[in-house]
């Protein structure tokens, strides 16, 4: 009797459920709704009796969420909050009005309430409910759990895009010193590492023998020619990673490049090609480079300002 | 832009299976038989599943392409090994520099890897759901060899840490069925990791040489207890294959992967087939010999091939898989 009584309890609920699952699907579900269910599932399953310490912990949610005042907040606001994703400007003036300590604390209180939401209670109300009637109790729970898919997801592909950027065939090549000096970078400089989300460090280190730059001197006769010139360059790199770099025209990698890079500019005595950098007569100067091209001018009597493009003469050597 | 999207599948039925391969330069479709050969094995069961493939290949081509890896990292990893003591160890980091040691040297490389088999992890999640199974529901599981035990042992380990990937075990409530490694480097990785010490950039991005011990992945449940990150954590290796931690017929504890609480199986391997056969005793060839009226065609066998793994264990996949 007692059993048959429960049951249609349970049915009365899981209508009252249902319909509010229509209500929700007009109207995103919002922390309230996810609480609620969690609510009505612990009743379904006498679960304060069978699992007393994960209920208190529940209670403990419960009133936390409440005084942070954060029953309304959607599920895109909640997970953009779980993902770590930037909210908009509304998203935040809420937060920052009802959660004090918004970041850490409600982040993982939120972690908490997943972890509360799949695991006795699930599989009690699993053991219980047939498949339709638990997936419709636990709706606002799994959309969820798709929209932290979804966006985690995203936020991947992203991840590898910005690798595509900075390590893609259309990136710049690095030689052998470079693969050397970044390695060591890596050890030993901030900033050289990827960020803890996993995101590619924007950084790179420059050091490059140029064989084929370009640059305008006068002859002994006063003429002005066009030479060939070694050059070095010892620099930063940095990448943009923005959505629209390196696509577009022919002088897209001057006008939106994914990267660029200065630092200090070399040229050796004399104006030739495979020639030495160092040593007396050394020339040095700065250099500008955006996306495959670069600009460099080296001061002193025998000033120039060379011009070059980003090829490598002899892969992976200069 | 050519970054491969992740692979999307229509579930036929509540169930779905996730490939990781190894070294190599695979390219998608290059591993086909071996998908043929497991529906083969599973039967009419085969039906029921949604197959992924992830193939990662293209991803190390644009670090090995951009950092002459094959030159540039075998030098720096021959010059580490020299810095090494000189036992077996040392030797081992040295012939595993380009494909085991540089997804360690490179954080770049390795994360790149796990951004890529996470997202196949969550698509595999979502077409599940798309097709109404909740992740509840969901019984997914993972077949991984060689260098790929790395990667999915790494993935694993960070989805379980990192409730914002949604693949937690406990956070998001996916738990996969089996987590299947094949010749597992993940020991190996660890102890070469170890050694190369603080040559070693960002180490707390990997978890493989960075925890305390190996372990199968879990995450706090709703008591604290830890939810691990599959029912079933399957480790097989050969007793010839290297990668997987023996040495002709020696276990070497410094490369054998030992995860508290996965079922191991030491596959007894052959260094060559005979007539075909890996059953190589001097009866079964004389009776050979006498029906052929021939000598007998012995073959060489790699003990690392993916594919004998498979056929190996074909009745175990059988009852894993149901």
């Amino acid at each position: 009797m007692t059993r048959a009584l429960r049951h249609a309890c349970m049915g009365v609920a899981l209508a009252f459920v249902a319909a509010s699952s229509a209500r929700a699907q007009k109207s995103e579900a919002t922390l309230g709704d996810i609480i609620h269910r969690l609510r009505v599932g612990e009743s379904f399953v006498n679960f304060a009796t069978t699992t007393p310490v994960v209920a208190k912990r529940l209670d403990g949610l419960d009133l936390y969420f409440r005084n942070a005042g954060a029953m309304g907040m959607t599920l895109d606001q909640l997970t953009d909050a779980y993902t770590h994703r930037r909210a908009d400007v509304s998203t935040v003036a809420r937060w920052y009005r009802h959660v004090p300590q918004f970041e850490t604390a409600f982040v993982d209180s939120l972690v908490a309430l997943n972890t509360v939401a799949h695991g006795s209670l699930q599989a009690a109300l699993m053991a219980t409910l047939s498949r339709p009637a638990m997936d419709s109790l636990y709706k606002p729970i799994d959309d969820f759990g798709t929209q932290v898919l979804v966006k985690a997801r995203a936020a991947n592909q992203e991840k590898l895009r910005r690798f595509y950027i900075k390590y893609g065939p259309d990136s710049p090549r690095l030689n052998l010193a470079e693969v050397g000096i970044n390695y060591l970078g890596q050890l030993f400089i901030p900033g050289m590492l990827p960020s803890e989300d996993g995101l590619p460090s924007p950084f790179e280190l420059v050091a490059t023998y140029r064989t084929t730059d370009l640059t305008a001197a006068k002859t002994d006769a006063g003429d002005l020619t066009g030479r060939v010139v070694t050059t070095g360059q010892i620099g930063l790199r940095m990448y943009g990673f923005s959505e629209t770099c390196g696509k577009g025209g022919r002088f897209v990698d001057l006008i939106d490049p994914c990267q660029s890079s200065a630092g200090a500019f070399l040229m050796g005595p004399r104006d030739a090609p495979l020639s030495r950098l160092f040593g007396s007569g050394q020339r040095a100067g700065v250099y500008l480079a955006r996306g495959k091209y670069h600009l460099g001018y080296v001061f002193g009597a025998e000033k120039r300002l060379v011009f070059g493009v980003d090829q490598q003469l002899v892969p992976y050597v200069f | 832009m050519a970054i491969q999207p992740p692979q999307t599948v229509k579930w036929p039925a509540d169930r779905a299976l996730l490939f990781v391969h190894g070294v190599g330069s695979s390219k998608p479709g290059d591993y086909d038989p071996l998908v043929a050969q497991l529906r083969d094995i599973l039967g009419a069961e085969s039906k029921k599943f949604a197959i992924y493939f992830l193939y990662y290949d293209a991803v190390n081509e644009w670090f090995a392409q951009k950092l002459q890896a094959q030159t540039a990292f075998t030098k720096l990893v021959t010059f580490l090994s020299g810095r090494m003591d000189g036992s077996a160890l040392g030797e081992a980091a040295a012939s595993f520099a380009g494909d085991v040691i540089w997804p360690v040297l490179i954080p770049d490389a390795r994360l790149a890897i796990r951004a890529a088999l996470l997202q196949q992890l969550q698509t595999m999640v979502l077409d599940g759901i798309a097709a109404g199974v909740q992740p509840r529901n969901q019984k997914l599981s993972i077949i991984a060899h060689s260098l790929g035990c790395f990667h999915t042992y790494e993935a694993l380990s960070h989805a379980a840490t990192t409730p914002a990937e949604g693949l937690g075990p406990a956070s998001a409530g996916v738990v996969l069925e089996n987590v299947i490694y094949m010749a597992s480097p993940v020991q190996l990785i660890r102890s070469s990791g170890q050694a190369i010490g603080k040559a070693l950039p960002q180490p707390s991005s990997i978890f493989s040489v960075s925890d305390a011990a190996l372990a199968i992945p879990s995450e706090p449940g709703d008591d604290g207890t830890p939810v691990r990150c599959a029912r079933r954590t399957i480790s097989i290796t050969g007793n010839l294959d290297p990668v997987g931690g023996f040495v002709f017929r020696s276990k070497l504890p410094w490369a054998y992967m030992d995860l508290p609480g996965q079922q191991p199986f030491i596959d007894q391997e052959q260094v060559a087939t005979v007539n075909g056969s890996e059953e190589i005793n001097l009866t079964s060839i004389l009776i050979e010999a006498l029906r052929t009226q021939g000598p007998p065609t012995i073959e060489p066998e790699n003990p690392h091939d993916w594919s004998a793994y498979v056929a190996r264990h074909a009745t175990d996949l059988r009852k894993w898989l149901a």
